[in-house]
């Protein structure tokens, strides 16, 4: 189930899901965090398991460049399929960046949800708070797991 | 599930009152099918378009024929009267947008079929007659629900379809019409004085929406929450700062328009020193399916360019084989101040996306389809 290598990291697999160890996750929306960086960044993308659900990409829209965001606002929207849905911000912050690449190729999203299509670096402005709700370590990639689980939701296809 | 037959309602509230129930939709509420007319047509464009692109203006404002921007996401279409649109919504789930499809649009196809029509769910998201397509569907995830919408495609206006959508010439225009005649297809196409009555229609379909999800269906009606709400989206949607909110360079931008999967149309154009150089194509499944050539140059013999056109039909719609076969059959033709080379640059004009957004006239035309 883990100890999978992604360039030095671990990956947890999880019903055919990428899920790497080192990333914090809000299960529920499938969206992970990275950081923070020494600036107190974080960033942020849809996990394996969102862009398994969406299908191939075909846009991405990121709209949230300087604005600050609530937990769980949207941060963008994305297509696939003529499906429109959106990208909730994982934590509360000012958007200090947005992934300018995926304008010309959204489909990193689906290939490279952890690397090259990470979508947003937020600079938090209640880390602590948020951080506590955000799944990490095995814990949180247990309740990730159960989440899985209970919704038959497997990424091999 | 609950019916809600709205009927014949106003052009925008044909399209809010899906976003207005799925708005107001909460985990563990029964799935909702609608199904309704609009009183007029208008012109719906897919959520992440540039409607500035991809809409005639001046013809759409002449014609009193509205522009919305719907949630879901896809191309810019023409609705109306002649079809029936059903909107499905169910609380929020979790399976990938293809299943929901495939679970889905197996109604629908029931429905075509049981009125005599060899209708088929063709992935992702169209469905078919053969090779022509009979309605196209879409999703958004709004809120806490997910509303899959469609149409029964009872008649289609070709040539009104053809003028609200900005193209970039009156040849492209008249491609598009015959592409269009091609490649989609109607009830009144298909059966003629057979097809059945709008109420049969929609009660073959919630029959076989009900079948499908395994739910019983009974009738009702909006709640004043779901009102509210539809009346909110049909301000909105129809709203020219939201409708045009996207500028030239934002927003999903792709080149030619779309008939229907598989199947686009492109046009290009490049400057020789024998004329201006115009090529037309459209592909179909990777293919090149058919070709104008067109100028303001001497072609010897008269029908040279339509001989040079054939000649590349059929060809992989790459330039490594598209290319060799057009120069073959340029060698066996004289045109003045204009070589193979002149067509090969109007034709990856015509197929390459301007990737700073800002396009000449004649390529205003990107991105937009022929279909809900």
């Amino acid at each position: 189930m883990s100890g999978a290598a992604d360039g030095g990291h671990d990956v947890n697999q999880v019903n055919g899901c990428q899920l790497p160890a080192d990333l914090l996750y809000w299960p529920e929306k499938h969206v992970w965090v990275r950081g923070p960086d020494a600036d107190g960044v974080v960033e942020a993308g849809l996990t394996d398991v969102a862009q398994h659900l969406a299908g191939k990409i075909v846009m991405v829209n990121l709209r949230g460049l300087g604005k600050t965001l609530a937990r769980g606002k949207s941060a963008g929207t994305l297509e696939s399929g003529k499906w429109v849905g959106t990208i909730p911000t994982p934590v509360a912050g000012e958007v200090v960046a947005v992934n300018e690449a995926l304008k010309a190729s959204p489909e990193t999203v689906n290939r490279d949800p952890y690397g090259a299509g990470w979508l947003i670096r937020v600079k938090p402005s209640a880390w602590d708070v948020d951080r506590e709700e955000l799944a990490g370590g095995p814990d949180g990639l247990a309740r990730y797991r159960e989440l899985l689980e209970r919704d038959g939701i497997h990424c091999a296809s | 599930m609950r019916h809600v037959d709205l009927g014949t309602v106003s052009r925008p509230l044909s399209q809010a009152v899906y976003h207005g129930v799925a708005h107001t939709m909460a985990a563990g509420d029964e799935p909702t099918l609608i199904t309704v007319s609009p009183d007029g047509p208008y012109v719906c464009v897919g959520y992440h378009q540039v409607a500035s692109r991809e809409v005639n203006r001046d013809y759409c404002a002449a014609h009193d024929i509205p522009v919305a921007r719907r949630m879901v996401g896809g191309g810019a279409v023409l609705l109306d009267h002649d079809q029936v649109f059903w909107h499905l919504i169910l609380p929020r789930g979790s399976e990938p947008v293809q299943a929901v499809y495939d679970r889905c649009l197996g109604a629908p196809v029931d429905a075509y079929r049981r009125m005599g029509i060899a209708a088929e769910h063709r992935p992702v998201n169209d469905i078919v007659v053969g090779a022509q397509k009979i309605g196209g569907t879409g999703a958004v995830t709004l809120e806490g629900a997910l509303a899959i919408v469609g149409s029964l495609m009872f008649d289609f206006d070709v040539d009104t379809m053809t003028r609200v959508l900005a193209v970039p010439s009156e040849k492209f225009r008249d491609k598009m019409q015959s592409s269009l005649r091609d490649y989609m297809t109607t009830m009144r196409a298909q059966l003629g004085s057979a097809m059945p009555s709008r109420p049969e229609a929609v009660a073959l379909l919630v029959d076989a929406f009900g079948e499908r999800l395994g739910e019983p269906v009974h009738s009702g009606v909006l709640t004043t929450a779901e009102e509210a709400a539809t009346r909110h989206y049909a301000e909105l949607l129809f709203d020219p700062a939201f409708v045009y909110a996207y500028g030239s360079t934002e927003g999903w931008v792709q080149a030619g328009v779309k008939i229907r999967e598989g199947v686009r149309l492109y046009e290009g154009v490049a400057k020789a020193p024998g004329g201006l150089v115009r090529v037309i194509v459209r592909e179909c499944d990777g293919r090149v399916d058919d070709v104008l050539l067109a100028g303001d140059f001497l072609v010897e013999p008269r029908d040279g360019l339509a001989r040079v056109a054939e000649a590349v039909v059929g060809s992989p719609m790459l330039p490594e084989a598209y290319l060799p076969r057009l120069e073959r059959a340029w060698a066996t033709i004289s045109v003045p101040g204009v070589t193979a080379a002149d067509v090969g640059r109007a034709w990856a004009q015509a197929v390459a996306i301007d990737p700073t957004g800002v396009l000449e006239p004649h390529r205003a035309a990107g991105g937009a389809r022929a279909g809900p």
